[in-house]
Parts: C-alpha cells; sequence; structure tokens
C-alpha cells in the first residue's frame, strides 16, 4: 500500500460523505452556490471600490501583496487545523500505522489530500470569481501574475501548515521548539517576499523564488517523517493525571452560577468547561481572539492616516472594520465551537442520549459553555478596538465620546455571540457530522452556510442600531442595540430549545 | 413456551412489541418481540450483525424504532423517553467516555445527571473504587485509562444511581478473566435486589452462566426463546452452544477446511 492508496481512500471518502451531504439536504447544496456567488461578488465589489478610492488616495496602504499575505494565512491556518484533527491526533490512523506500510507513506498520503484538497478549494474560489466578474461586468483588471503569486503562496501555507501541525504535537517543549527552528526561514522568506511582491517590475525572479521555497518546504516533509510517529503518540494520548487546581477553577468561578442553574446543567457544564481547559481548546480561542484583535488594529493603523471621515462614505469605515474583527472572532470562536458541539461528542453521545434529560438540557449546556468565553471578546476585541480608535489613533468618531463608542461596541459583540452560539447549537444537532477522522467538525459546506448566515443574522441585528447612531441619534440607537441584544438572548434561548428537540430526535450508530 | 405476549400474572419489567428497525434499505431489526419478568437476567444471543445492539439502542434510546413498541416498566421509551431513561442504566458494548475528566469526575457526574446528592454520591463512588479495585487511578484523565480500566468506569457510571433496569450490551466483550468473573458476581449480587437485567452477548457460556431466559436472534428476526433448558430441548442439543449452531444454522469446522494459498 502506497501514499496514492491513502489518498485515494480520503478523496473517495470525501466524495462520497459529499455526495450523501448533497442527496439528503439539496437545498442546502443550492443555498451554498448561492452563498459563494453572493460572497465572491461582495468581495469583488469591494475590492473594485477600494480601487477607484485608491485612485482617489484612499486606501493606499492596502496593498494587493497584503491580500497575498492574507492568502497565505488563510492556507496555512486551514492546513493546520485539517492537519491536527485528520492527522496530529486522529486515532483512526492506527489502521494504516499497524499495517506493513512505510510511515513515510502514511505521511505523504495524507499531504497530498491536504494539498489536492486546498488547491481544489483555490481554483473553485477563482472559477466562482471569474463567473461573477463575466456575468456583473464588475471591472476588474485581471492579472495572471497575481493568479499565479496566490496559487503558489496558498501551496506553500499548506505546506508549512501540514508541517507546523506535526511539529507542535510534539513533546517536550524544548524538542518541539528546535524542529519548528526549520520553519523560521520559510514564515521570514514568504514574509519579506510578499512585502515586496508587488512593487517589483520584473515579476520572473520573485515568482521563481516562491517556487523554489515550495518545493524546499517539502523538504520539510522528511523532517517530519523522522518525527511524525512520535509526534502522532502524543496527539492521541491525553496527558498524565488530572490538572485538577484548573478544574476547580473553572468549576467554582462565577461563570457556572451555582444557585442559577439545575444541577445536571452544572454538571454539564463543568464539563464542557474541564473539556475545553485541558485539551487546550481554551487556548486556540485565546489565540484566535488576539490574532483577530492585532488584525482589526492592523487595519485601524493601516488606515488611521487618512482623513476618511471628510468623505462620504468615509464615517462608514471604522465602525465596520471593528464591526468585521467582531464578527470574525464571534464566529470562528463560539459559533464554531458550538456548530461542532454535537459532531464532536461523537461515541460519547449514549452517554448524553441515555441520561433521563432532554436534549435542550445538552444544547444549553453547550451553549452556556460558549457563552462562557464572551468576556474574552467582548473586553478583548470589542472594548480594545473601541478604546484604540477612540484615543490611540486620535480620531473622533463623529463626536461620539468613548463611553458611547465602547457601550455600543460591547453591545453589539455580545448581540453576534448570542446569535452565533444559537444559530450553531440549532445548526450542531441538525447537521451534526459525526466522522471521527475529521474528529466530529462540520464539513465545509456548513461551515461556509453557518458562516455566511452569521453574516446575515448579524447584520439584520446591527444595521438599525447603527443606523441610528450614524444619524446622531445616540440615546435610541443605544437602546436599539440593548433591544436587539434582549431579543439575541431570546434567540438563542430558543435556538438552544429548537437544537435539543433536533437532539431528541438524533439517532447514532 | 410463550414467545411475545406478556401473561398477565408476571410483573413485567421490559417489553418489546413488534419492533422494526431499518437504516434506509437495510433493516436491522424485523417484528421483534419479547417481554422480560422483573428480577430477571434476560439474554439476547446472536451471531454478530443479528441485530442485538440495535435493539439495546432502541431500549436505551439511542436509536428510534422505525415500528413497533419498545416499553420500561410500561412506559414507552418513544413517548416517554425521559422517564422510561431514569429506570435504566445502560452499558454500551464499547464505551466511549469523556477523554479530558477523571474517573472520579465521571463517576459524580453520573450521579448528578441522575439527580443524586452530593453525599450519596460520593459514598458510592468510593464504594466502587474499593470494589473494583481502582485506587489512584481513579484521579487520572480516562484519556489514560485501559479498556478494562474504562470499563470498569463505564459499568459503575451504569449503576451508580441502582436503577431498577439494567441494559447491558455485551458486557464482558474485552475483559480479562479476573475482572470478567467480577462483573459477572456483580450482574448476580444486582439481581438479589429485585432488579431486571437485559444483557446481550455472543457468547453461549456467558449467557448459559447468568441468564434465566434467552431470545436467541438471527438476521433481525427471533427465532426462539425460552430458558436454557427449553432451548436445549428444542434444539435437541446438550448444551447452549450446540443449541444455538442448530437453531441459528451454520457448520462446525470439519478440520479439513484450509485458508487458500496466496502463491
Amino acid at each position: 500500500m502506497g501514499w496514492y492508496d491513502i489518498y485515494s481512500a480520503d478523496a473517495i471518502s470525501t466524495y462520497r460523505v459529499l455526495r450523501k451531504r448533497i442527496y439528503k439536504h439539496p437545498i442546502m447544496a443550492i443555498w451554498f452556490i448561492i452563498l459563494m456567488i453572493a460572497f465572491a461578488w461582495i468581495v469583488l465589489r469591494t475590492y473594485e471600490f477600494s480601487m477607484r478610492q485608491g485612485e482617489e488616495g484612499i486606501f493606499t496602504d492596502i496593498e494587493p501583496n497584503t491580500l497575498l499575505l492574507i492568502i497565505f494565512f488563510i492556507f496555512l491556518a486551514k492546513s493546520v487545523a485539517d492537519t491536527t484533527r485528520r492527522v496530529a491526533q486522529n486515532k483512526a490512523l492506527i489502521f494504516y500505522l499497524s499495517q506493513p506500510i512505510r510511515k513515510r507513506n502514511v505521511l505523504f498520503g495524507k499531504f497530498f489530500s491536504e494539498l489536492v484538497f486546498n488547491l481544489l478549494l483555490f481554483e473553485t474560489m477563482v472559477g466562482v470569481m471569474l463567473l461573477v466578474i463575466i456575468i456583473s461586468g464588475i471591472h476588474i483588471p485581471l492579472d495572471l501574475w497575481y493568479l499565479g503569486y496566490a496559487f503558489i503562496l496558498s501551496t506553500l501555507g499548506t505546506s508549512l501548515g501540514f508541517s507546523f501541525s506535526i511539529f507542535n504535537a510534539l513533546r517536550p517543549f524544548s524538542r518541539r521548539f528546535i524542529v519548528m527552528l526549520a520553519q523560521g526561514p520559510f514564515f521570514i522568506a514568504v514574509y519579506s517576499i510578499t512585502m515586496d511582491l508587488y512593487q517589483s517590475l520584473v515579476h520572473w525572479p520573485l515568482f521563481l523564488v516562491l517556487i523554489t521555497l515550495s518545493f524546499a518546504s517539502l523538504l520539510l516533509l522528511l523532517l517530519c517523517q523522522k518525527v511524525f510517529l512520535d509526534s502522532w503518540t502524543f496527539g492521541t494520548s491525553a496527558s498524565e493525571g488530572v490538572k485538577k487546581s484548573v478544574y476547580d477553577i473553572f468549576s467554582r468561578s462565577p461563570l457556572v452560577p451555582a444557585r442559577l442553574m439545575d444541577e445536571r446543567l452544572r454538571a454539564l457544564v463543568r464539563r464542557e468547561l474541564a473539556e475545553k481547559v485541558r485539551s487546550g481548546a481554551i487556548w486556540g480561542t485565546v489565540i484566535t481572539v488576539i490574532a483577530i484583535t492585532w488584525g482589526t488594529k492592523y487595519a485601524i493603523d493601516t488606515l488611521a492616516d487618512v482623513d476618511l471621515l471628510q468623505m462620504s462614505t468615509g464615517k462608514y469605515v471604522y465602525p465596520l472594520l471593528v464591526g468585521m474583527g467582531i464578527f470574525a472572532v464571534s464566529t470562528l470562536e463560539p459559533g464554531i465551537s458550538s456548530l461542532s458541539g454535537i459532531g464532536r461528542e461523537g461515541k460519547n453521545i449514549w452517554i448524553l442520549k441515555t441520561a433521563p434529560f432532554g436534549g435542550s438540557l445538552v444544547a444549553k449546556a453547550k451553549a452556556l459553555s460558549n457563552a462562557a468565553i464572551s468576556p474574552l471578546i467582548v473586553f478583548g476585541t470589542a472594548l480594545f478596538s473601541a478604546y484604540y480608535i477612540s484615543y490611540y489613533t486620535e480620531i473622533k468618531l463623529m463626536n461620539y465620546s468613548f463611553l458611547e463608542v465602547a457601550v455600543f461596541s460591547v453591545l453589539a459583540a455580545q448581540t453576534m455571540i448570542f446569535l452565533f452560539i444559537g444559530l450553531g447549537c440549532w445548526f450542531g444537532a441538525k447537521y451534526p457530522n459525526f466522522d471521527e477522522s475529521n474528529k466530529g467538525n462540520p464539513d465545509i459546506m456548513t461551515m461556509y452556510i453557518f458562516a455566511m448566515s452569521c453574516l446575515i443574522l448579524g447584520a439584520l441585528f446591527i444595521t438599525a442600531p447603527f443606523y441610528l447612531m450614524i444619524r446622531q441619534y445616540n440615546v435610541l440607537g443605544l437602546l436599539a442595540m440593548i433591544l436587539s441584544l434582549d431579543i439575541a438572548a431570546l434567540f438563542l434561548y430558543f435556538a438552544a430549545e429548537r437544537g435539543g428537540k433536533r437532539l431528541d430526535r438524533l439517532e447514532y450508530g | 413456551m410463550n414467545n411475545s405476549a406478556a401473561p398477565p400474572t408476571y410483573k413485567i419489567a421490559i417489553q418489546a412489541d413488534g419492533l422494526y428497525k431499518s437504516f434506509e434499505k437495510f433493516q436491522a431489526l424485523s417484528n421483534i418481540s419479547f417481554y422480560v419478568k422483573k428480577g430477571e437476567i434476560f439474554g439476547l444471543l446472536g451471531p454478530n450483525g443479528a441485530g442485538k445492539t440495535t435493539c439495546m439502542k432502541i431500549f436505551g434510546g439511542i436509536l428510534l424504532p422505525s415500528s413497533g413498541r419498545a416499553l420500561i416498566d410500561g412506559i414507552d421509551v418513544v413517548k416517554n423517553p425521559i422517564l422510561a431513561k431514569s429506570k435504566i442504566g445502560f452499558l454500551p458494548e464499547y464505551p466511549a467516555l469523556f477523554e479530558h475528566i477523571s474517573g472520579r469526575e465521571f463517576l459524580t457526574m453520573m450521579g448528578k445527571l441522575r439527580g443524586m446528592e452530593k453525599g450519596l454520591t460520593d459514598k458510592r463512588v468510593e464504594h466502587f473504587i474499593r470494589l473494583l479495585d481502582l485506587k489512584e487511578q481513579i484521579d487520572y484523565l480516562i484519556g489514560t485509562y485501559s479498556k478494562g480500566m474504562r470499563q470498569k468506569i463505564a459499568f459503575s457510571g451504569a449503576i451508580i444511581h441502582e436503577p431498577d433496569i439494567l441494559i447491558l450490551d455485551e458486557p464482558t466483550s474485552g475483559l480479562d478473566p479476573r475482572f470478567a468473573k467480577i462483573l459477572k458476581d456483580m450482574i448476580k449480587g444486582f439481581i438479589k435486589h429485585d432488579k431486571t437485567i437485559l444483557m446481550s452477548t455472543h457468547i453461549t457460556t456467558v449467557a448459559e452462566s447468568l441468564c434465566d431466559r434467552v431470545a436467541i436472534i438471527n438476521n433481525g428476526k427471533i427465532a426462539s426463546i425460552g430458558t436454557i433448558h427449553e432451548l436445549k430441548v428444542q434444539a435437541d442439543a446438550d448444551d447452549l452452544e450446540n443449541a444455538f449452531i442448530n437453531i441459528v444454522g451454520g457448520k462446525s469446522w470439519d478440520g479439513t477446511t484450509s485458508i487458500p494459498q496466496t502463491r
């Protein structure tokens, strides 16, 4: 059995899962296509708009190479997440590793699967965008060099993400750190090259350097091969003993208010929080919040020296940046976490299904445990961004006080968190993914539809209060935002109930 | 041998009444009917893929029947699942457990999920630690446990609230002989307190040593029901293993068949 057989098995299995999903939920597939086209249209229109503004001296700091770097990081992050759950932490790999197959073939087969799926995703995205350009007549000068760079960087992101995941599972930290040093030059090179990329008049040399880097990154696979078995062993085994103190801190924290909760609900929430902390998932949350907050700050910095507020559309830009930051972090963390809540239980679902309570208790426990991380987002992303805009950048947002901006941002963040958790609980119970090789995470189609639905739902709840604020009806705007928050909390409650009912009808095995 | 209709003189703890279950085109259960009397150990015996686990999962509330009724203490598991589940303890064949909590935390959680008082839960946990020789391992994460250790924790979790009815799917599967013996003794002890057990197995010796009555299930259908003695008489066999083969059908190895050579 060679690497190609392992890749084939992955490809066939993915194809069958996708086909089954489309046959089972054809309307969802159509909705997916509509959302994809709509998203491509929004992105292209925004790009066209920013290019037009660029001619007037605005958005001059956001250059095409920044977008290339973003593409690189998107594929890097996707590859890290996929490889961690499909390879480094995938217990089912025992079936390959216990066979007389070279572990190199297992590793290469899995890498090839990741690479092919990512390139297919890239090509689909490009194809849809071309289609939208042709149909809608959006004027964007097509640059083949740009597409070429994007293609190579997506490959490079995939390759570096794959090896990063394998190295990251190693223990102890010193060993992990040493092998990760081998990746350092690649990241430095990618950053340096993409920063200079689009100023260059001659593309060939840089293009060749990037291609060379891509092939060189494959050499990291040889290093991966050396540590693969150790990484997999560490990645699939739990740590020794119980980190009791951490569990107690969480179980006694005010996040789990004893007197307000049913004893069974509290037991379920405690267990969810203990799993989040001990599995290290909480660190992923912290890193995501920091990364997105940093990204929002970067976007604000990039635009800070331009007097946008003098323009007719300028007043929307800063609030939109903060809003997009809050949207991204709320979707990626409590949202996706709620979405994958049921699928992640996998075979453990028998414990919850055979206990004498309805599915709504399980859904509420998942919602509460995900809502427990909202202070991170509210104080991390929302409050920090509001503070940063109001003070550090010394930009007065249409004469609003910091307090008004901060209160509005915090309320908006909490509203989005409630909405996305509610939507995630319902979606997650309706379309759970019990695929063990994927660690129960939803497939890309479900995730995409979920993210787009979050965008629409978030916009529905935030637009009216935001409009009132922008028209200087400050008090009314804040009151409208409070009303939105109340309705969002109700939405969360009913979505969890609805998700619970789906869970009652859910069959496993 | 009365197979399906429940005689009025007995108190019935579990009853399957014309159960059907299909997965798309595959018919897993077909007209399954049996009853389990209170205080009885009833076994579902059958070959792999016969439909035993599907049947157990329906009683545990994990699967829904396509048609027919599954009753626990007279309560329909589909119409009133919460009340029905409050009467049972359930142990699946391969009990997956939460990896990032300790055995003690798992058992405490199971007690709370069943509405037990904290003091009583703690007492019961200590009891299981002594009985099953769990020792300091009880405070390690479940992810570090061996298969046998997981089975011990899962079994303790299934009976921590002292249910009236216990549903065990292949309870001795994969256990070392020492713990299998402890488990069998615990099952026998459990029944002394007027409790009821529905268990599935494909090991005839387990069924013979534990069960008061047995239903032989094959291809999703009940092939025969009765006491061990009745089944032996019916199949004209001197032990349950031969009775099982005679009823289900199949061949014994004649000692001559060999694995085809590849070269």
